[in-house]
């Protein structure tokens, strides 16, 4: 057996960046599992809308359009803003601590994108699109199985959006939860990895979004 | 040069029950994994030993069939999710990443802690539902038998499984960051000991198979309570898609279960024959390819589900490929004892018992992975003894081979070594006894999860049952006399083996933060001296200092 | 069938045979390396007893250390690889279909196997089939997933709802063997047995003949009439709404997107249960679907009778 050298020096000293770049990865390597998490949803898209292309089209033009579009709009202004506030605090830039109106405003931003997407959900679910055994099969033109698949498109459309609504309401309470530790603390350093993590996060949960609104809004 | 000074142990450092239940230190935590998984263990062992007397006889007289298939399902579930997936990463994983790559503890400690609750609450959830009402689906969970047709508490079932799937991803995540950012100084990595290259490879796989398995399940108790979903052929859906997302998951988890094993293994075979790993690199880079090869090769489950002959054709060439870094790692280990310096101590049987029963395992594998001979077999006896040999015969013996080899370590306490010998031999032969008819049984077309079979098939069966009454003897063994061990077996001293690898350079047990002052690494893993035959391999007398 | 204790199962198929070659190879190279690993271990295991006075020094040069990697990484490849050939072999002969076969239909359902003969017989968990004639099931299931699995023929197919799968085999040996159902169907899956009768030619025609009824061809073209299947898809070229029948089996058929599409069992399933789906060219989309409306059996009816109107030539 060799002998073990000892250092002497103590770690501590890089130990606060240490755990800020440990924070970092494993919050990169919780979003691999997302993607994967996803991934089998995105399959089973996949999948279906090449076997029944015909019912995606009908089944998104139930689909407000325009709604859609503002909710996306509204999301990637809340990712800008909380990449600005992400900037502010890793750099220290001006006064950092007023980073928290930025996250505030990304939270309101997540919000609203909820009430929309909530909003969407009342009306279908009214017109008897939520999947259920009595579904309105009949208004959909006789595409496949007299209109049964575009059922199809409305259980994966509730299933996605709403794993993806879930991960907002998520979001929404982190960035609210670092928006005020950031309000109080007086310490860049306290807040900034909490920061860089949450918007890691949030930028993700964007990103889902980017995809799931070509998806089912721009079905042509 | 550690000296044994009168510092607490991490065992005695806190007292007291809360301070177990609240603690962040990655050992205890691997004991509490250690408490819990023995506990589903003989659960899952209990359920086996239940229907294997069922089986005893050809009609089914003892058990109700509805009996047998909650039973073999409830033996599947907890067996795979609650005992073998989390078994070696969770306890000696937790135990020894840190102490192996020099540091204090994982990179999160409060989300080990918190794993370990997600684990126990998934685990006791499932367990409560399936012994209240039962499971009938198997552990695969086939659509749309589960979906549509079965009357049992799949929903709730499955949400524990889902829960500790949570669990499986946070602790894969945790090692994945601990060994990227934490290793000591000079510790670089073909300087890591084996054991922790497959624990990385398996967290990989955890982190990325895990998620598809949760949102199958998700869909699946999505059909099942609103009625239509995504695999009900009644709106379109295919019930082969979930087959096809199952696999992806539930073939990488296989390797999640052997990859630590063969971590294990690599460990005990250097200390015992006092010599390097032989092709360190090799096994290193096969570790890394069986985790990556390992995703694509799940449609060899499904060569007669349906699937299209070309997918049966790429899938059985893929399943081949992976069977080649399995292949190096069997015949480096045999080439490590080429002109060794052989101890038979109790870890080096069963870790000799590992690689002859992998071996013959993943043989079978191979038959099986080709594609004329699975049309007649697949779904028969010889798929169940196929992955027993790899899972039992693999995984259980590579787990009770590392629990010997470290737990002078984990309790600073010596068992018997003669009762150690005695019960892998028992192991060995028992599991041998109850597995090896099977692949019989399976070829004259016996079908698994059978309730009742033919009465040409008895012989084999009446083989099996016997053995498997021998194997559980050859468990309960080790349960005794380790727990006796704690209160009267002998102090360890901090490396009864003279083993390399700096969790042996701590004393036993370790102190709460693992190391005094953190070492720097310039030595290479396996650092075995070539050893003169007077060397004694401690049966626990402890040395001086 | 054979009751007592057995080492082998009884092969009764050509197919049998040539997975039973593959087997005694696949056992062969199990035993070769398993025996060479255990015998390696013990060899070592005596000679470097940590007792024993022998030379323990070993430092390989790096070429050699690679020669003897690369030995024990490519030469499984190449047997694998073998392997992986010969079983191909094997699996895409079932695959292909079989000349001139008897058509079997099978419904399978929790938990019997409902089985009709081209000539109409019936029979429940029981299959006579006669030698030396390929001998091909279409399989539907009205539930969950069962297998259908004759050790005795070395081959097993799932059973799937919602899509018809295929198997063949050619029975050489007369007996009775064992059925079984081998993907996990529910409480009762290990009663969803039954037994294969292989017979003769003549034994079987004659057997076949016993209970004499309507052919399932004729059932077919019954259930084609009773429909109204006729008021579009007419067999007088120009006039029809739907494209004609006969000769449309087996045939080549160009779709609407384009692509073209072998008409089997299961393309003339799908265009009545989800007419949409695949459009034959030239023709507008306007057939409403039959789901429901056709039992498993009466639609593998109509698949009978449009397969006996395979090689007629339309008029």
């Amino acid at each position: 057996m060799s002998d073990i050298a000892i250092q002497t020096q103590a770690r501590s000293p890089k130990t606060s960046d240490h755990n800020h770049h440990a924070a970092l990865l494993g919050m990169w390597i919780f979003l691999a599992t997302e993607v994967l998490f996803f991934g089998g949803l995105f399959i089973s898209y996949v999948v279906y809308r090449y076997e029944y292309s015909d019912a995606f089209v009908s089944g998104s033009r139930q689909l407000n359009l325009w709604s859609g579009g503002v909710m996306t709009a509204i999301l990637l202004l809340g990712s800008l803003l909380i990449a600005v506030a992400n900037r502010w605090v890793q750099q220290q830039q001006g006064n950092s601590r007023r980073a928290w109106v930025l996250l505030l405003m990304t939270a309101v931003s997540g919000t609203v994108f909820l009430g929309l997407e909530f909003h969407e959900y009342s009306h279908l679910i009214s017109d008897g699109f939520f999947p259920s055994s009595d579904f309105p099969t009949k208004r959909f033109p006789a595409g496949s199985v007299g209109g049964n698949t575009a059922e199809m498109f409305f259980v994966l459309f509730f299933s996605m959006t709403g794993l993806h609504a879930f991960h907002m309401i998520v979001g929404v309470s982190l960035v609210a939860v670092v928006a005020v530790i950031a309000f109080r603390s007086n310490h860049a350093t306290n807040r900034a990895t909490g920061i860089a993590v949450v918007a890691l996060y949030w930028h993700f949960v964007d990103v889902i979004w980017v995809f799931l609104y070509p998806l089912f809004y721009l079905v042509k | 040069m550690f000296k044994v000074t009168d510092q607490k142990s991490y065992l005695n450092a806190e007292e007291g029950i809360g301070s177990w239940l609240l603690t962040t230190d990655h050992k205890r935590i691997a004991i509490l994994y250690m408490v819990s998984l023995t506990f589903f263990f003989f659960i899952g062992g209990m359920a086996a030993v239940l229907f294997r007397l069922e089986l005893f006889t050809p009609e089914g007289d003892l058990l109700s069939a509805d009996s047998y298939n909650k039973l073999f399902s409830l033996h599947g579930i907890v067996m795979v999710w609650f005992f073998l997936i989390p078994s070696i990463p969770t306890v000696l994983g937790n135990f020894l990443v840190p102490l192996m790559i020099g540091a204090r503890d994982l990179a999160f400690p409060r989300l080990n802690l918190f794993s370990w609750y997600l684990f126990m609450a998934g685990g006791l959830f499932t367990l409560t539902m399936i012994v209240v009402g039962g499971v009938d689906t198997g552990w695969t969970f086939y659509t749309p038998y589960s979906s549509t047709y079965a009357n049992t508490f799949v929903i709730l079932a499955a949400t524990g499984i889902f829960i500790s799937g949570f669990s499986s991803i946070v602790t894969g995540l945790n090692f994945m960051v601990t060994v990227h950012l934490f290793r000591a100084p000079g510790m670089h990595w073909f300087r890591l000991p084996m054991f922790v290259w497959t624990i990385y490879a398996t967290s990989l796989i955890m982190v990325l198979a895990t998620p598809v398995l949760a949102v199958t399940l998700l869909l699946v108790a999505t059909e099942r309570i609103f009625g239509v979903g995504i695999f009900d052929p009644a709106i379109g859906g295919d019930p082969l898609l979930f087959q096809h997302l199952f696999w992806f998951y539930s073939h990488p988890a296989v390797y999640i279960m052997i990859l630590p094993g063969m971590g294990v293994i690599s460990e005990i075979v250097p200390c015992f024959t006092r010599k390097r790993l032989y092709g360190y690199r090799f096994i290193a880079m096969a570790t890394m390819a069986i985790a990556v090869l390992g995703f694509l090769v799940w449609g060899h489950h499904m060569f007669v589900s349906g699937q299209s002959m070309y997918a049966g054709l790429l899938f059985s060439f893929l399943s081949m490929l992976v069977a080649v870094p399995s292949a190096v790692k069997v015949f480096n280990w045999t080439a490590t004892l080429y002109k060794g310096t052989i101890f038979l101590k109790t870890p080096m049987l069963y870790a000799l018992g590992f690689i002859g029963l992998f071996t013959f395992g993943g043989l079978t594998g191979i038959s099986l992975a080709t594609l004329g001979f699975d049309m007649h077999v697949h779904d028969t006896y010889f798929v169940v003894a196929h992955f027993h040999y790899i899972m039992v015969g693999g995984m259980i013996m590579a787990y009770l081979g590392g629990l010997h080899f470290w737990w002078p370590k984990m309790t600073g306490r010596t068992y018997s070594e003669w009762w150690g010998r005695i019960s892998a031999l028992i192991v060995f032969g028992g599991f041998n006894m109850t597995f090896f008819p099977q692949f019989v049984l399976g070829y004259l077309g016996n079908p698994r999860r059978y309730h009742s079979y033919p009465d040409e098939f008895q012989v084999f069966h009446v083989m099996s049952s016997l053995g498997a009454s021998i194997l559980g003897v050859g468990y309960l063994l080790p349960l005794v006399y380790l727990l006796w061990s704690l209160k009267f077996g002998g102090r360890s001293s901090h490396n009864p083996w003279q083993a390399a690898g700096m969790e042996w350079d701590v004393p036993s047990p370790p102190p709460k933060h693992n190391f005094d002052l953190v070492p720097t690494v310039d030595w290479p893993a396996y650092d075995y001296a070539p050893a003169h035959k007077e060397l004694t391999i401690g049966e626990g007398e402890p040395e001086p200092h | 069938m054979n009751q007592s204790f057995q080492f082998f199962p009884e092969a009764a198929s050509r197919g049998a045979v040539e997975v039973d070659y593959l087997s005694f190879a696949l056992l062969a190279i199990c035993l070769f390396f398993t025996i060479g690993i255990f015998a390696a271990i013990l060899v070592f295991g005596f000679r470097y007893w940590h007792t024993r006075e022998v030379d323990r020094q070993f430092s390989p040069s790096r070429r050699m250390h690679w020669i003897v990697e690369l030995t024990w990484s490519l030469g499984p490849l190449a047997i694998l690889i073998a392997l992986f050939i010969w079983g191909a072999v094997v699996y895409v002969r079932i695959h292909r279909p079989p000349d001139n076969p008897l058509e079997v239909n099978v419904v399978a359902k929790q938990w019997m196997w409902k089985i009709a003969h081209p000539n109409g017989r019936r029979e429940i968990n029981s299959l006579h089939v006669p030698t030396g004639r390929p001998v091909r099931l279409t399989m539907i299931s009205e539930d969950v997933i069962h297998s259908f699995f004759v050790p005795a023929f070395r081959a097993k197919q799932d059973v799937l709802p919602g899509r018809y799968t295929t198997i063949w085999w050619e029975p050489t040996k007369p007996g009775r063997y064992r059925l079984f159902c081998a993907e996990y169907c529910g409480t009762s899956h290990s009663q969803m047995i039954g037994e294969i009768v292989v017979q003769s030619p003549e034994d079987y025609s004659q057997w076949a003949a016993a209970e004499p009824s309507q052919t399932l061809s004729e059932r077919g073209q019954r259930h084609v009439k009773q429909l109204g299947c006729l008021k579009c898809h007419r067999a007088v070229a120009g006039t029809q709404t739907g494209p004609s029948l006969t000769g449309m089996y087996g045939s080549s058929i160009p779709l609407s997107d384009g692509t073209t599409i072998i008409a089997d069992a299961d393309y003339v399933r799908q265009s009545i249960i989800e007419p949409m789906k695949k459009v034959h060219d030239g023709f507008k989309p306007t057939m409403p679907s039959y789901a429901g409306q056709i039992e498993s059996e009466a639609l593998l009816e109509i698949v009978a009778y449009l397969r006996s109107l395979e090689d007629v030539q339309g008029d």
